[in-house]
């Protein structure tokens, strides 16, 4: 993928170190891993089995420790998740991210997942059918685990294949299917590998029978391992891996694999045990080249895309750098600005529509259609004001601020009294108006304004679904001037039109009307 | 802006991370370090046994390793991950740089997390024979074992610190200064008297509920009552002292952080409601020290139902007034570098985010556009049809005006970050926001290919 960059700070080690701390710290986790999955998928395999009346169930003897297994499995893998994230921080995050919704189910996969197989290894009686739910629920969740890490890996090292899994949601990228089943049951088989091998050696003697069963499974899953390796090779390009560092652990992951295989083999035939010592030596063989190869691989994999990522941080870099100075202040000043006091409250919330006085001519207000409100010549109660604050004026800009608590809302609004000039009263018209001029300014009023503001200015219901609605007139007026100014000219992108060719003592007469109407 | 958003439905990215981290908030304090030390607390006074049967002792004791071994072992280690896991994928910026900064302490963690995991395993499985002939040995594993959950708490602390006050961030990127930021002391202490405050409540729960004669649940509630009630003063003065050095641009959001816009018209509950944590405390307090059954019966479960909503309030506050931004200075919420901000709003914000309009071939259209700026601005927060849905907050306000405020978000609302993008892009954002609120857009009608089909809800 194009135009992508690393993060901004820089590494507290070199990428080469922590890739050589994520080796051991990685081995470490998994083989806990293995031995955990590996333990559930032994206890499940063999409580299909029935179980001879008196005997314990053999399932009770892999599940024995399984808390311990599954405890250091869990806390040994916050150091590779921690090294991978800073040294592979773009392509991990994303694959992630890409699988985010599967990745957070781990979680709760492992929680219920553990809590399932505790249950089932505490109580471990086959003959019990909750008991074995329990155990294969548990079991069903744990391998999901596997499942979806095998994923956020292998889209971690084919960035080449991300667009497309984000166009497709897409499990694997593009052509990696065969590769990610393959690696999944290479997974799988090395549990199973690992698990039968370490509970051999903790069978009791008592029972022979238990200990061939486990060689039997250890053949079986090596067997497994040889074929799905294979198909995992199969899926490399050869240029990832004609490479000495990568075909000489191979060579030897797989010669030690065959000598242990002949080893299971001899113990199967001559009826002797395995011997600890070559057991665990020849498994150390494989296992531990073929997490280099592992490692190696996935280090190859990622290496174009890192040298991309730092050019990519430090273009990014020095394109914002000019603005640092500027930020840095604007964070400093922000920083000492409470919103405990009225002043700032309003130069910050109301100021940029309403404008420093309040007389709405904030520096927004041109691109605004229906212009802010002179709030200086509103004339209402502080309850209405409140409810103002609070919902809003739907229709237009003005927004709620629920975000105040009444204590900050109360002081605003003392504020927008004094110094802004809200008042619970309207002055009186300064002009005298004409009997005439009353009684035709009654007659409009109940002919044209009281078809959307009601005869008793509370709106109609029909008006009321306008947007914006006009002002409940009861509870809130304005100015006498502001009023004669909004019966002239109209209030511009509102329902509300302009009234210019009444005479003027008409539309005085008219503010004095719309005045009565105001019983706070 | 390099990483794809994922937006979780209904819940929200922050609610997620928020419900998961504090669940391990409570288990970790509560339970693997409160309730663990009042295991050592009960075996270090067991030779003061008040007349109690040694056995019964015991037995309690063992109770309350079972619940701590259990609990911890699978839903506290994996909550802790969970928080990790929540995280990377839903604050990948933000995680990426603190893992960075703070990587020697992380590492450190790990450390302190394996020894953990093992002392307590050791300390389980030798419980029976050490409580035999070994008693002074399974005493000192016990008090090891404490040093290091508070270990794992020091570690911790330090990092959360930094996300409110950070020392000398962002103008000198010190570590130290960093790590010892003005908040750590206050909350370190805060931390660790709350576990043993959480602690002491639950071994009282479990006394009380558990079969056992009535001396031992009294000799319970007396022992680590006087836990609770030394306590809950270094609680009160340490969060005292906390809100003392957080500057007050971010405490004074502290109660709307509680309330939230549905409850701030009635801000007096943030008192009356803190008042009856207290004093619901001190009932169950009184209950213990007395001594008698019933009595702490009925008091010990709303006593733990209180603390467990006290150290809830306090992660919450903590969590949310650090807002607008993720690290102070240096990132905002929605993971925009400060620094970023004004870059962007010259350079298109669509034109810098790989992302963005390559991944398909047909054109994007502006709802797309929209969408992509929505999840990339606001979605660290907001969700289309969830908590803190987006329809409710722009409800009834027209597109124009929507455009103005979008420009002022960060001056009126002051824990959001400022809009990122040129004044083109934010023209699109508020359009989007306006259809989607108003109803005119659904998200299914959005092309799926060409935006994150997660930026859809469903």
């Amino acid at each position: 993928m194009q135009g992508l960059w690393d993060i901004l700070i820089e590494r507290p080690l070199a990428p080469g170190v922590l890739r050589a701390m994520l080796f051991p710290a990685f081995a470490a986790h998994i083989i806990l891993a293995l031995l955990t999955v590996g333990s559930a998928i032994l206890a499940i395999g063999v409580s299909l089995r029935k179980t001879e009346p008196g005997r314990t169930p053999p399932s009770k003897h892999f599940m024995e420790h399984f808390f311990v297994y599954k405890s250091l499995a869990v806390v040994l893998g916050v150091a590779p998740l921690l090294l991978m994230q800073v040294a592979n921080t773009v392509p991990f995050l994303t694959a992630i991210n890409l699988h985010a919704a599967s990745w957070m189910m781990i979680v709760v996969l492992l929680i219920a997942g553990f809590v399932l197989l505790d249950y089932y290894g505490i109580n471990g009686n086959p003959d019990s059918r909750w008991t074995t739910a329990a155990g294969l629920a548990g079991f069903v969740c744990l391998l999901c685990v596997p499942a979806i890490f095998v994923a956020v890996v292998v889209t971690t090292e084919n960035p080449g294949g991300w667009a497309a899994m984000l166009a497709r949601s897409a499990w694997v990228p593009a052509g990696r299917g065969l590769h990610y089943s393959a690696r999944f049951v290479h997974v799988l088989g090395a549990a199973v590998v690992l698990g039968a091998a370490f509970h051999y050696f903790r069978q009791p003697l008592s029972e022979p029978g238990a200990r061939r069963r486990l060689l039997r499974w250890i053949a079986a899953a090596l067997a497994v391992q040889l074929a799905a390796g294979l198909a995992l090779f199969l899926s490399l390009s050869p240029v990832s891996w004609l490479r000495a560092g990568i075909v000489v652990p191979l060579v030897i992951a797989v010669v030690c694999a065959f000598a242990f295989l002949a080893l299971v083999f001899k113990a199967q035939i001559t009826g002797s045990g395995l011997a600890r010592r070559s057991t665990a030596g020849l498994l150390a063989m494989v296992i531990l080249p073929m997490l280099w190869v592992r490692q190696d691989l996935q280090d190859a994999a990622l290496a174009p895309l890192s040298q991309q990522l730092a050019t990519g941080a430090e273009q990014h870099e020095a394109a914002i750098q000019p603005f640092r100075t500027a930020a840095l202040g604007t964070y400093e000043a922000k920083r000492v600005v409470a919103y405990d006091n009225p002043s700032t409250i309003y130069s910050r919330s109301c100021q940029f529509c309403h404008g420093t006085v309040g007389n709405g001519r904030g520096d927004e207000a041109p691109n605004l259609k229906i212009q802010p409100e002179d709030i200086s010549a509103i004339r209402t109660t502080p309850e209405q004001l409140h409810r103002i604050l609070l919902g809003g004026v739907r229709g237009t800009a003005m927004p709620v601020f629920g975000v105040y608590t009444r204590g900050q809302l109360q002081q605003l609004i003392g504020f927008l009294h004094k110094p802004i000039g809200v008042a619970p009263l309207p002055e009186q018209i300064p002009v005298k108006v004409s009997d005439d001029a009353v009684s035709s300014a009654s007659q409009t009023f109940a002919m044209t304004c009281a078809t959307c503001h009601g005869t008793d200015g509370r709106g109609t219901y029909i008006s009321r679904q306008f947007l914006p609605a006009p002002p409940d007139l009861s509870r809130m007026t304005l100015s006498p001037r502001r009023a004669f100014n909004v019966i002239t000219q109209g209030y511009p992108g509102t329902a509300m039109p302009s009234f210019a060719m009444l005479p003027e003592q008409v539309r005085w007469a008219l503010v004095r009307q719309v005045h009565v109407l105001y019983r706070p | 802006m390099q990483f794809p958003v994922y937006q979780v439905p209904y819940l929200g990215n922050g609610m997620v991370i928020g419900v998961n981290a504090i669940i391990h908030v409570l288990l970790s304090h509560g339970i693997a370090v409160g309730t663990f030390a009042m295991i050592v607390l009960a075996d270090w006074t067991d030779t003061l046994s008040f007349g109690v049967p040694a056995s019964e002792w015991e037995q309690l004791k063992k109770r309350l390793l079972r619940l701590t071994v259990a609990t911890t072992g699978v839903i506290g280690a994996l909550t802790g991950v969970g928080i990790w896991f929540t995280t990377s994928a839903l604050a990948p910026r933000a995680i990426a740089s603190l893992l960075r900064v703070f990587f020697w302490p992380w590492f450190l963690e790990w450390i302190v997390f394996t020894l953990e995991v093992v002392a307590i395993l050791t300390y389980y499985f030798l419980w029976d024979r050490l409580g035999t002939t070994r008693r002074k040995l399974r005493l000192f594993l016990g008090a090891v074992y404490v040093v290091i959950g508070l270990m794992a708490a020091f570690l911790v602390t330090g990092i959360l610190g930094f996300m409110l006050t950070p020392g000398s961030w962002p103008g000198q990127r010190g570590f130290w200064p960093a790590f010892f930021n003005p908040t750590f002391l206050p909350q370190l202490v805060y931390r660790v008297a709350l576990c043993f405050f959480l602690g002491s409540i639950i071994a009282v729960c479990v006394a009380v509920f558990s079969s056992g004669s009535p001396a031992v649940k009294a000799r319970s509630g007396r022992l680590f009552g006087i836990v609770t009630v030394g306590s809950l003063p270094v609680i009160l003065a340490a969060l005292w002292w906390y809100f003392a050095v957080v500057p007050k641009v971010y405490s004074s959001n502290a109660v709307f952080s509680v309330l939230t816009s549905r409850l701030t018209q009635s801000s007096w509950l943030f008192a009356a409601g803190n008042a009856a944590i207290v004093l619901i405390v001190l009932a169950f307090i009184a209950a213990a020290i007395w001594g008698r059954v019933r009595p702490m019966r009925y008091t010990v479960i709303p006593a733990l139902v209180a603390a467990a909503l006290f150290a809830a309030e306090f992660e919450r506050i903590r969590e949310f007034i650090r807002g607008p931004y993720i690290m102070p200075g240096y990132m905002y919420a929605n993971g925009v570098l400060v620094q970023e901000q004004p870059w962007l709003a010259q350079n298109s914000m669509l034109g810098h985010s790989p992302w963005y309009g390559k991944v398909a071939d047909t054109p994007v259209s502006d709802a797309d556009a929209g969408a992509f700026l929505f999840s990339q601005n606001c979605s660290a927060c907001h969700t289309i049809g969830g908590v803190n849905d987006i329809r409710r907050r722009a409800a009834g306000r027209t597109e124009d005006g929507l455009f103005v405020i979008l420009a002022h978000t960060h001056e009126m609302i002051p824990w959001m970050p400022p809009f990122s993008g040129t004044r083109d892009e934010r023209r699109l954002l508020a359009r989007f926001i306006y259809q989607v609120s108003n109803g005119e857009l659904s998200m299914d009608s959005l092309a799926r290919h060409t935006i994150s089909p997660k930026d859809r809800m469903r």
